[in-house]
């Protein structure tokens, strides 16, 4: 099993350079980040959406469906017992009292780290490794690091892969690592990470070779296979980008879009 | 702290570094956290890594548990928010002190295999826990994200548990087998010692204060958190103390950081 998070299409957004689209994905985070009022949130959530229905890339990101939906699920009912301020009591439970400011304060803390989430793997869906390293290299990052993020990315989908396979093989001998106690799994846990932990030692023993067989040399000049160019259309998004991060901060400036003026 | 800028130069250690980043970041992925504060912190298996990597790979694995973490946790996870800034530092160090310790102070192998290798482990592991816990929440009460008090403690009790139960086992499972294949850091980074020969006074003093920085640093400033009204969890009147505990924790940061410096 093979978990591969590009998505090869031609859609306008896969057409953009990666270093407009890691400009949009740190806007996304901006934007989330300013509002805390649900409306707002769930609004940047909807751009992020659209994005990703535009990119037709949206089967990429299908693995992530349940992991949000708990996370999204778990906002809702925690963070109301830690933002506990507000007008309206919704429930009292004793000395403990949730507010329906609180209340929607969790889900917009639940839209903002969806549309986080979502925008990230829009990004990664959309974006060959290769091209995210040649962006990362533009954007002044050091050869060496650049390299190594770009190969961590490169490596995840084929650990993944290989982490289902150790699981299926420890169910298969009747033990379920992700089930039990939290002692349990933490002890269980061996089980999975020490053939993780020797297979990816295996894979990765010839990547030094690989490098150096390639003339690594991490201060030398390079030229660059993939040649990464900006055009109009890019810098039309990241005009827009900028435009909607300036409106949305001038909004959260003035009280709009706020539940809790004084909290993130 | 040379070794940690100096490691990009060893095509091997870019191994070991996306080894690393990308095992941390699937096993995070696999044993999603059970979410105390969603987006923020919740209960994490992965954290048995850090430690046993660092062990094994040194200055590879503090860049590989801080890259892991903001992928596999923060990006994947969903918990990418202002206190990841904190988060990428406090994750550099759980991969940074334990190697550092080590390689200045023990003269026995990390192997686990006795008690006395274990009982080290356990302090390396303790000290990983309290100053990743002291500077992830210090940097979290300073932008007022979420109060000093409850975060340290999750996540000190989180870094600490999971690695001190299942750490040892993994390390005796896996530190012949990276021994043998010429993993160890220093195998790979000539001109560093993996065990002492001598134990210097001024290494001793370094470890001194390092523990006093952190350990008791965490401890002192949660006291000035309880005693200036925060709680232990998430209790009624949960609020952000500001300067007081700031400035205590800055004043156990700065012994840390010299202690770090006596270490070199």
């Amino acid at each position: 099993m093979k978990f591969v998070l590009y998505v090869d299409a031609n859609s306008p957004i896969h057409r953009l350079d990666p270093r407009t689209k890691l400009y949009w994905v740190l806007c996304v985070f901006i934007w989330s980040m300013t509002f805390n009022h649900p409306l707002y949130t769930a609004a940047i959530l909807g751009i992020v959406l659209a994005t990703l229905l535009m990119s037709r890339a949206i089967k990429g990101v299908k693995f992530a469906t349940i992991p949000l939906t708990i996370l999204i699920a778990m906002c809702i009912v925690l963070w109301p017992l830690f933002r506990r301020e507000g007008t309206t009591v919704l429930l009292s439970l004793g000395p403990l009292n949730i507010y329906y400011e609180s209340l929607l304060y969790a889900v917009a803390v639940g839209f903002r780290l969806t549309a986080m989430v979502l925008a990230g793997l829009t990004l990664l869906v959309t974006t060959r490794i290769e091209e995210l390293e040649a962006a990362l290299v533009k954007l002044k990052l050091p050869y060496p690091i650049a390299f190594g993020v770009s190969a961590v990315f490169r490596f995840i989908p084929t650990l993944m892969g290989d982490a289902h396979m150790v699981i299926a093989a420890q169910r298969a001998r009747g033990v379920d690592p992700l089930r039990g106690s939290l002692v349990t799994k933490i002890k269980n846990s061996a089980l999975i990470v020490a053939p993780i932990f020797m297979t990816s030692m295996r894979r990765l023993s010839t990547l030094p070779l690989a490098m150096e067989s390639r003339g690594y040399t991490p201060t030398a000049k390079r030229t660059y296979l993939i040649q990464l160019k900006m055009r109009p259309v890019d810098y039309i998004y990241i005009a827009l980008s900028t435009a909607l991060t300036a409106t949305f901060i001038y909004m959260r400036l003035n009280g709009i879009g706020v539940i809790y003026p004084h909290y993130i | 702290m040379r070794e940690v800028l100096e490691m990009w130069k060893y095509s091997r250690m870019i191994a070991s570094f996306v080894l690393a980043a990308a095992v941390y970041a699937v096993v995070l992925w696999v044993f999603a956290p059970l979410w105390i504060i969603p987006g923020v912190t919740g209960i994490r298996i992965a954290n048995i890594l850090p430690p046993v990597f660092s062990l094994l790979f040194g200055p590879a694995a503090a860049w590989g548990i801080a890259v892991g973490n903001l992928i596999g946790y923060d990006i994947l996870g969903g918990a990418l928010t202002i206190g990841s800034i904190g988060g990428f530092i406090g994750n550099f160090l759980l991969g940074y002190m334990p190697y550092k310790i080590w390689h200045r102070m023990f003269r026995e192998p990390p192997h686990c295999r006795t008690l006395s290798s274990v009982l080290k482990f356990e302090f390396v592991t303790l000290i990983h826990a309290a100053v990743c816990a002291h500077v992830i929440s210090l940097w979290c009460e300073a932008v007022g994200f979420v109060p000093y008090t409850p975060l340290a403690f999750i996540i000190f009790t989180n870094d600490f548990l999971a690695p001190a139960i299942a750490g040892p086992i993994l390390m005796a499972l896996l530190y012949d087998r990276v021994r043998r294949a010429g993993w160890l850091w220093t195998d790979v980074m000539k001109g560093y010692e993996y065990l002492p020969t001598t134990v210097k006074k001024r290494w001793v003093i370094g470890t001194i204060l390092v523990t006093i920085g952190s350990v008791i640093g965490l401890v002192a400033t949660i006291g000035v958190g309880l005693g200036l009204g925060q709680p232990l969890f998430f209790g009624p009147g949960l609020k952000f103390i500001g300067t007081p505990l700031v400035a205590t924790g800055l004043v156990f940061l700065i012994i840390w950081i010299i202690g770090v410096a006596l270490l070199e």
